[in-house]
């Protein structure tokens, strides 16, 4: 298998096992029982307990559901609309061209958190609006980058040679740039997966609380910021889950040194 | 600009902006326009202010939202140009002033921030690139990934808790804002070190494999010396475009910094100001941060061009 | 490590005593300032915008004609007493007050200052309607309203009706302390007001705004700060072993639940009165680490509060929702007509406290048989006038001014303007007519019991918690008295040891 196929194979891997660690947890992590808060790690609760009482391991478990449908969404829409408009804006080339990568470069230049607080403001926030919220905010970097490696591929030789035989743009497009693009593209994505699930805490923490219904890591950061001093734990295993999921995505599918197009990286970062 | 196209002069870099200006503008004044729910209503809530026909009818006849909405963009526009920028719901100042007060605090923390990562990061992406794998490589990796897991709030507690609790040496929150400043730009460099450095090391390395730098190595150069004298370039000018979109992000984006660190920054504001729907505040700050990212471009523009004359962008 | 951190609190604290051997001695110019942070700072010193009186108030800066002291009785402070005339009122003024510039705050200033808020605030006249007043004498003024008031000391307690005077292009206040350096929402430096009718205070105050509630603790813990307040209660044992004096105060704020009437089912009052009832107060308040569990809006304080808490009784309200026609299924919940019995449960998520709170009620109410949805907002105020809510939970200064009257005007009346919820009742209007009409306070006293009783059974609202604030000291403000609010954090007189 080829690296690329290990590392896509590394991510669908991690993915799906966090999907099924949602499906089926050791205890309800729903379950409030107030007499049991701050629980030490012991058999029946091998990550202690919350403010709640709440098992922490089954409310990551679940958590682990949502937080990869977060990543997914983000990188779906991110990845397809950024490379959309991307390649669309190389083959346009003109005044279209031009706006769109105008547009890119104003949606870049707004700090990600803004544009996703306006968004998620107004339709609330949950991991998929905040997934979509998210995935809007930051499609700018993928447009970019797809639009110099598509320019770059039309002038390849073997392109320019298909071009001059009538083959139309779109045949072009469907043939080379986008098989050509997908490839690099696809390595930012799944390198930038970590900091979504922490962009999703900040937006939080910033006034839009998450869905306590609906645990996420991002979300679990926000709900536990207040015991950074007196619960730590609390805050380091959402933060231990992200760091390892970052982690293999990242070193699943690491940029060749070298290779064309590691000028543009996306941003997904707020502080 | 794209290849095979000449670059603009003046001339067009004057007509571009103008352009970018105006639908920057129109953009901004639709905000009120393209707002679900009545703005006017919400304005009021917000406000704490009573939701009645007659205030209602008032307010919109004070917003001239009962006029052509061409005549309304003009009256905006001039206002806004004459420096009326409206005032805000929540704190009831002119956003103008609230501007002018906050965007330094947030430009000092941001500008620090990003020239502390930039110092950072040209010896250590050099180091990675002129020893692929070494520990440089393996830092710069490390900083990626933690920084991407560890969310900014959190960081900015413990850096307090250290050093202004446990070890006494800075004062965090009552300092003269220098002292304040020192471990928030900590926070933001560190953010922006991991990308930067990234980046700045994988251009190195994409010119590691041109001729050029082949030829200066069968000269008998080290590594590390013929990275110097041949790709350097390249790197510093991947570097200015990595660091080009961060500097929007200075308006807006050191949010959580400011929050821990109580700074009175125009992120913060911001983001409150999105909360509370404070329309007038989000109408200013479009145009401002298209106006500041205008600059930026063309700076940036401009010192690609002096680091190399020959390359399209 | 922690060594360190003591040396310097140790140091502070020395420098402390020493800062007021001067002071005893009468000197205050030379104090160090006493350092205070807080949640929220003003963000402007004109007097006119809804949210002033508060702050202004509270930094210490401004004043009313009466106030709600810390024995939550009302009591004159500007004004010496008030006596009706027919259907107004001649309010008598304290002698020898005067504004931080020297200018006597007499008659004629106060009706300025009056004529002025009610034009500009309508949230002053949320009771009163329009306000004539009118200087009968250097120190009387007759105050007319448009609706009868039957106590003006509580009318003249609400907090946007602070006095002050217009010049040049600011304003000045009569309160201990005056504002000497002014960074908007961020920070204030508070000078001692030396014309200040009372005790003048011993030295400045500095008080910072701080949003985050952490970032509040480490301050404090910093040694940055004399008083810090708003902390979250987890943090305090935290902040005792390190020599700080951790304090609580139960104040008057009340968390509710308020139900939307106009949908369905909550239009059966069987379902509201299970609902109260199936509420666990106590367990809430235990979650969220702090507060008294209800025994009406008010807090059990007042003279016009019930004694008992509001029951807890789970058994009851599966009563009642079975007679409501809410059978209980296998899954555990609750079906009528093959439709489950779901609710829509709002809070806001600009407290900590709002969202610890949100999954114990969900599951208290769940326990019952009732299928929630919980979704969080940031503004309350645009939720309720859309009406998007079956439950909603806030909390809010249920008497602001030490009338309990105040609240049910705004919230319960059928035409209050803060009336989102659709209640309507005959018996309620009644009660509320004869209230308005009541002067005598054993009379209202007695009323406002009846009211909070039949409230209990038609369930508008079901009252929670009274809310606990809880804040840290060093050792140099132990004398400090928390006002059951956060109306009067900066007071005249911190610092001075007994």
């Amino acid at each position: 298998m080829s690296g690329r196929g290990r590392g896509l194979t590394a991510l669908g891997l991690l993915l799906a096992g966090l999907a099924l660690a949602s499906l089926w947890q050791p205890q309800d992590p729903f379950a409030i029982d107030l007499a049991s808060r701050h629980a030490p790690i012991s058999p029946s609760h091998p990550m202690g307990t919350d403010h709640l009482g709440r098992d922490l391991l089954s409310r990551m478990m679940l958590g682990a559901g949502n937080t990869a449908m977060v990543i997914v969404i983000v990188a779906s829409l991110s990845f397809g609309l950024g490379t959309l408009v991307g390649v669309t804006a190389g083959l346009a080339r003109g005044p279209i061209g031009s706006a769109l990568i105008r547009t890119a470069e104003f949606v870049i230049a707004v700090p990600t958190l803004i544009l996703a607080l306006t968004i998620t403001t107004l339709f609330g926030l949950s991991p998929v609006t905040a997934g979509l919220a998210l995935g809007l905010a930051t499609w700018g970097p993928y447009a970019l980058l797809a639009h110099a490696l598509t320019l770059r591929t039309l002038g390849q030789p073997h392109v320019l040679a298909a071009r001059s035989l009538g083959v139309g743009r779109a045949g072009v497009a469907a043939r080379h740039v986008v098989p050509e693009t997908t490839d690099t593209l696809l390595t930012y994505l799944a390198s930038d997966a970590g900091r979504t699930v922490v962009s999703y805490a900040s937006l939080a923490f910033l006034g839009l609380g998450a869905e306590t219904s609906q645990p996420d890591w991002g979300a679990m950061l926000f709900e536990y910021r207040g015991y950074v001093f007196d619960a730590p734990m609390l805050l380091i295993w959402p933060g231990l889950a992200i760091t390892l999921t970052a982690l293999t995505l990242n070193l699943a599918l690491e940029p060749r040194p070298g290779h064309p197009g590691s000028r543009h990286r996306p941003k997904l970062k707020e502080t | 600009m794209r290849d095979g196209e000449t670059r603009p002069g003046p001339v067009g870099w004057l007509i571009r902006s103008a352009t970018l200006l105006a639908v920057v503008s129109v953009a901004a004044f639709a905000v009120l326009h393209a707002v679900p729910g009545d703005p006017v209503i919400i304005a009021l809530s917000v406000q704490n202010l009573p939701v009645t026909p007659e205030t209602v009818a008032a307010l919109r006849a004070e917003w001239g939202l009962d006029r052509p909405l061409a005549a309304q963009y003009l009256h905006w526009l001039t206002g806004f140009l004459s420096g009326d920028w409206g005032v805000s719901f929540r704190t009831t100042r002119p956003i103008l002033e609230e501007f002018g007060r906050r965007l330094p605090v947030s430009m000092a923390l941001g500008f620090g921030g990003l020239a502390l990562a930039v110092i950072v990061a040209v010896p250590l992406g050099f180091a990675a690139a002129a020893r692929p794998g070494g520990l440089a490589d393996r830092l710069a990796r490390a900083v990626t990934v933690l920084t991407q897991a560890v969310p900014a709030f959190w960081l900015g507690l413990v850096a307090i808790w250290l050093f202004a609790v446990e070890l006494g040496i800075l004062q965090a929150f009552t300092g003269p804002l220098a002292e304040r400043l020192v471990l928030p730009i900590l926070i933001v460099a560190l953010y922006s070190l991991g990308s930067l450095t990234r980046v700045y090391r994988a251009e190195l390395l994409a010119a590691v494999e041109t001729p050029m730098y082949r030829t200066a190595r069968a000269k008998g150069l080290s590594r590390p010396e013929a990275i110097w004298r041949h790709c350097h370039r390249r790197g510093l000018f991947g570097l200015v475009a990595a660091l080009t979109p961060e500097f929007g992000w200075v308006i807006g984006g050191t949010a959580v910094t400011e929050v821990v660190f109580g700074l009175p920054g125009i992120s913060q504001f911001l983001v409150e100001s999105v909360g509370a729907r404070d329309y007038f505040v989000l109408q200013a700050y479009i145009v401002v941060i298209a106006v500041w990212m205008l600059a930026v471009f063309t700076v940036a523009d401009l010192a690609g061009r002096l680091l190399d004359p020959r390359v399209s962008r | 490590m922690p060594f360190i951190g003591y040396t310097r609190r140790s140091l502070l604290g020395m420098a402390g005593a020493l800062a007021l051997f001067p002071l005893a001695a009468g000197a205050q110019e030379d104090a160090a300032p006493l350092r205070v942070i807080s949640y929220f700072a003003a963000s402007t010193l004109d007097p006119h915008p809804g949210g002033s009186g508060w702050f202004l108030q509270s930094h210490g800066v401004a004043e009313t004609l009466f106030w709600v002291d810390d024995d939550l009785t009302i009591q004159p402070k500007l004004a010496t007493g008030a006596e009706p005339d027919g259907d107004a009122w001649i309010v008598s003024l304290r002698p020898g007050v005067r504004f931080s510039d020297g200018s006597p705050m007499n008659a004629e200033a106060v009706a300025m200052a009056l004529t002025s808020l009610n034009a500009s605030s309508p949230r002053a006249t949320g009771s009163t309607g329009t306000i004539t007043a009118t200087a009968i004498d250097p120190l009387r003024v007759r105050i007319e309203t448009e609706r009868p008031v039957p106590v003006m000391p509580a009318v003249l307690a609400e907090f946007p009706l602070i006095m002050f005077k217009a010049v040049d292009d600011t304003w000045i206040y009569t309160g201990p302390y005056t504002v000497a350096e002014f960074e908007p929402s961020s920070r204030l430096l508070l000078e001692p007001n030396p014309h200040y009718w009372g005790q003048v205070p011993a030295a400045p105050v500095e008080l910072r705004r701080l949003q985050d509630p952490q970032s509040r603790v480490l301050a404090v813990q910093a040694g940055e700060a004399d008083l810090s307040f708003n902390l979250p209660p987890a943090s305090l044992d935290r902040l005792a072993a390190d020599g700080l004096i951790p304090l609580s105060v139960v104040t008057t704020k009340t968390e509710m639940l308020f139900m939307n009437l106009t949908r369905p089912p909550l239009d059966d009052p069987r379902v509201r009165q299970a609902i109260a009832l199936g509420v666990d107060r106590e367990m809430l308040v235990e979650a969220v680490g702090g507060g008294l569990p209800a025994t009406s809006l008010f807090h059990p304080d007042f003279d016009f509060a019930p004694n008992e808490p509001l029951p807890h009784d789970p058994f009851r309200a599966a009563d009642l929702l079975e007679d409501a026609g809410w059978a209980m299924g296998e899954d555990g919940l609750r079906r009528r007509d093959g439709e489950p019995f779901s609710l829509l449960l709002r809070h806001t998520t600009r407290q900590p406290d709002a969202i610890t709170m949100a999954p114990v009620l969900q599951a208290q109410l769940q326990a019952l048989g009732l299928q929630v949805e919980v979704r969080g907002y940031e503004s309350t105020q645009p939720v309720l006038d859309a009406g998007e809510f079956d439950l909603i939970y806030f909390n809010s200064n249920t008497v602001p001014s030490g009338d309990g009257a105040f609240i049910l005007d705004q919230w319960l009346r059928a035409d209050g303007p803060r009336n989102h919820f659709g209640y309507d009742s005959a018996p309620f209007e009644d009660l509320m007519d004869r209230l308005g009409e009541t002067r005598d306070p054993a009379a209202r006293n007695a009323l406002l019991l009846d009211i909070s009783a039949l409230l209990e059974e038609e369930v508008p609202v079901t009252p929670l918690f009274a809310v606990e604030f809880h804040m840290a000291l060093t050792p140099q403000l132990a004398g400090y008295v928390a006002h059951p609010s956060d109306y009067f954090i900066v007071r005249p007189d911190m610092g001075i040891v007994d």
